[in-house]
């Protein structure tokens, strides 16, 4: 009988303070929202070649061709939600309309095969049933048992180190083989050279077993945030390319936070807190003034979305308004709702203006039309690239090659001369400019590029006959 | 615990627990490692080579002329339910015509791509221990559906 209590006191008896949860809930939503926006570079793979293959089979018959218009839209959709989310106060519905837009846009197409967005997808379901402190209309006196899942998401960490060391249970593995292979560069690989491969392979094996135990045991979350955060971030370093997985994992260990330390910090904090009750008990919002302000924001949030140079940029002002106005209708605050989706607009930008996501998503765009050989599309999406970042010589090379396959060569030149102020010493765009003026018989400009596509590489064959020919004849001109 | 709680949790635990499981137990393509947690595996790292022969020929078909690259490279990790779509695919485009899908997979990392080219070899043979021969048969993939 007591074996049958203590198993739903594991289930329900752990609790958190809501101090803990919104912290998390921050930082995590902050991760995802950002993850989201950097998916967006990978939009221009959906509907390529009106080709998809589901994570599940059946799958494939039912949900319709992913494009990348629609691709676009979602990661969008994901951005503001996770960031509204994110800023507290919304309801159960934005949670779970979220964990369905995630878990769709993943499940749709193999394209996405990553196993951290698989993890996220479980995660943003359980989050979906999270008992989060701020929701609205809550029971005035909530039931125990609603914080069973987070227990579960502990359960699926735990689940998910378990198989991980299970899967390194293998010769390539434990000889430390297989780590050498992956770990690639920076100062992680000097590190587990000087301790050996091997040893560093059986040790992520002990490592990962310790942490499915320790993440459930409250008095040794200390010890499981300083390995668990410690051995992410290690993974973080070491050259692997897994996105932002080691931000989410790190984000999930505030779940570990001791109360103790977040009391603490609520003490500094009083003072503020303070303060900030007393100014909202100065200023009472009536129900017309919270419509209005309601009105204002969601106009500039909506607005602010025109701004973000995206060819769906009017399906994502859309999500705006429905968003904002289900928030309205959901939490009947109208305006912290409208102010709320103002902050995760500008939140958007900021990730707009501070990523690479949208120089990344018409580069790709750029070269599917490429490969379809619609130059003439290509061109368009090349100028966007290097609109958005004039920094960037592999934009300014795809255009001028494209210019170039379309006869274009004077305007393949400007596009190789624009990339070189940025980038002075490039290889491949002082190649290609030596070549556009070695045939127009700009001998001094060929010469000079020549040189400097030399200087980055010194064997290159092309770059080596043009500097030749025009050293002789310069000379010659010269000596005549 | 009431009842309604207790099938939530049971149902959240079983799919948690036995999707990864599946593929230890019931999956037939090991490089399929979706939903198993094995991130930093080392079949990850090994490389195969997918062939598409078209015609009685057997005119190896270039799979990027088709399919987006990066379709393309997961049927270099040799995932098999792409690699049948891709297959599917082209027996529409190419229709009445044989197909046959030839897939070589490093049996582990590093094995094979030492060797220029060793994995699109077709006089490989499937005893040589440093290739896994996947389709053995190299029968008409339209006409069987399989691998």
């Amino acid at each position: 009988m007591s074996a049958i209590k203590n198993y739903e006191e594991f289930w329900v008896g752990l609790t958190m303070s809501d101090a803990k949860l919104k912290l998390f809930r921050f930082g995590f939503f902050f991760v995802f929202a950002l993850d989201a926006w950097l998916q967006i570079g990978n939009a221009p793979r959906y509907g390529f070649g009106e080709f998809n293959v589901s994570h599940a089979p059946f799958l494939d018959g039912l949900v319709p061709m992913p494009t990348r218009a629609a691709m676009s839209v979602v990661y969008g959709a994901q951005v503001l939600l996770g960031l509204r989310i994110a800023l507290g106060g919304a309801s159960r519905a934005s949670y779970i309309a979220l964990a369905t837009l995630f878990a769709g846009g993943y499940f749709i197409s193999q394209l996405n095969s990553y196993q951290h967005h698989y993890l996220l997808a479980l995660a943003l379901a359980l989050l979906a049933a999270f008992p989060w402190p701020d929701l609205p209309r809550q029971k005035a006196s909530p039931s125990k048992e609603r914080f069973w899942p987070v227990r579960m998401l502990l359960v699926a960490l735990s689940v998910m180190y378990i198989f991980a060391m299970i899967a390194k249970l293998d010769g390539e593995w434990l000889d430390g083989s297989t780590m050498q292979r992956q770990i690639t560069e920076g100062w992680i690989r000097d590190l587990v050279e000087d301790v050996g491969w091997g040893t560093a392979a059986t040790l992520t094996i002990v490592v990962e077993l310790s942490l499915a135990i320790l993440i459930h045991i409250r008095k040794l979350w200390p010890l499981a945030i300083v390995i668990g955060v410690g051995m992410h971030m290690a993974f973080e370093f070491s050259g692997l390319r897994i996105g932002l997985f080691s931000y989410f994992m790190a984000t999930l260990y505030l779940l570990f936070l001791p109360e103790t330390w977040i009391a603490t910090a609520k003490r500094w904090l009083a003072p503020l807190r303070t303060k900030a009750e007393e100014l909202r008990s100065k200023v009472r919002i009536s129900k017309l003034v919270g419509l209005g302000i309601f009105a204002v924001t969601t106009a500039a949030a909506a607005a602010l979305t025109q701004i973000i140079f995206l060819d769906s940029v009017n399906l994502l002002t859309w999500c705006v308004l429905v968003f904002a106005i289900a928030d309205v209708a959901l939490t009947r605050a109208p305006a912290s709702a409208g102010i709320k989706m103002l902050i995760a607009c500008l939140g958007l930008l900021a990730f707009v203006h501070t990523t690479d996501g949208l120089r990344t998503y018409y580069h790709f765009w750029g070269h599917n039309d490429r490969r379809n050989k619609d130059t003439a599309s290509a061109i368009i999406h090349y100028e966007n690239v290097v609109a958005i970042d004039p920094r960037y010589a592999s934009g300014h090379s795809r255009l001028a090659a494209s210019y170039l396959r379309m006869g274009r060569s004077d305007d393949a030149l400007r596009q190789y001369e624009a990339g070189l102020v940025h980038n002075p010493k490039h290889f491949k765009l002082n190649r290609a400019a030596a070549q556009l003026y070695d045939r127009a018989g700009k001998g001094p400009e060929a010469l000079a590029a020549a040189k400097r596509a030399l200087a980055a590489r010194p064997s290159d064959q092309v770059a080596n006959q043009i500097r030749k020919r025009w050293q002789q004849t310069l000379g010659t001109d010269a000596q005549n | 615990m009431t009842r309604r709680t207790s099938i939530a949790i049971h149902a959240v635990l079983l799919v948690l627990i036995a999707t990864p499981l599946h593929y230890y137990l019931a999956n037939d393509d090991m490089r399929d490692e979706r939903f198993a947690w094995r991130m930093f595996s080392p079949i990850r790292s090994e490389k195969c080579g997918t062939q598409f022969l078209l015609g009685e020929s057997r005119t190896a078909l270039k799979a990027s002329d088709t399919f987006h690259s990066a379709w393309v490279g997961l049927a270099l990790r040799g995932r098999q339910q792409v690699i049948k779509a891709m297959g599917n695919r082209l027996c529409e485009t190419f229709p009445g015509q044989e197909l046959r899908i030839r897939v070589q997979c490093e049996t582990h990392p590093g094995s094979a791509a030492k060797k220029k080219g060793a994995l699109y070899d077709r006089t490989r043979k499937a005893s040589d221990d440093d290739v896994d021969l996947v389709a053995r048969g190299l029968f008409d993939f339209c006409e069987t559906g399989a691998l």
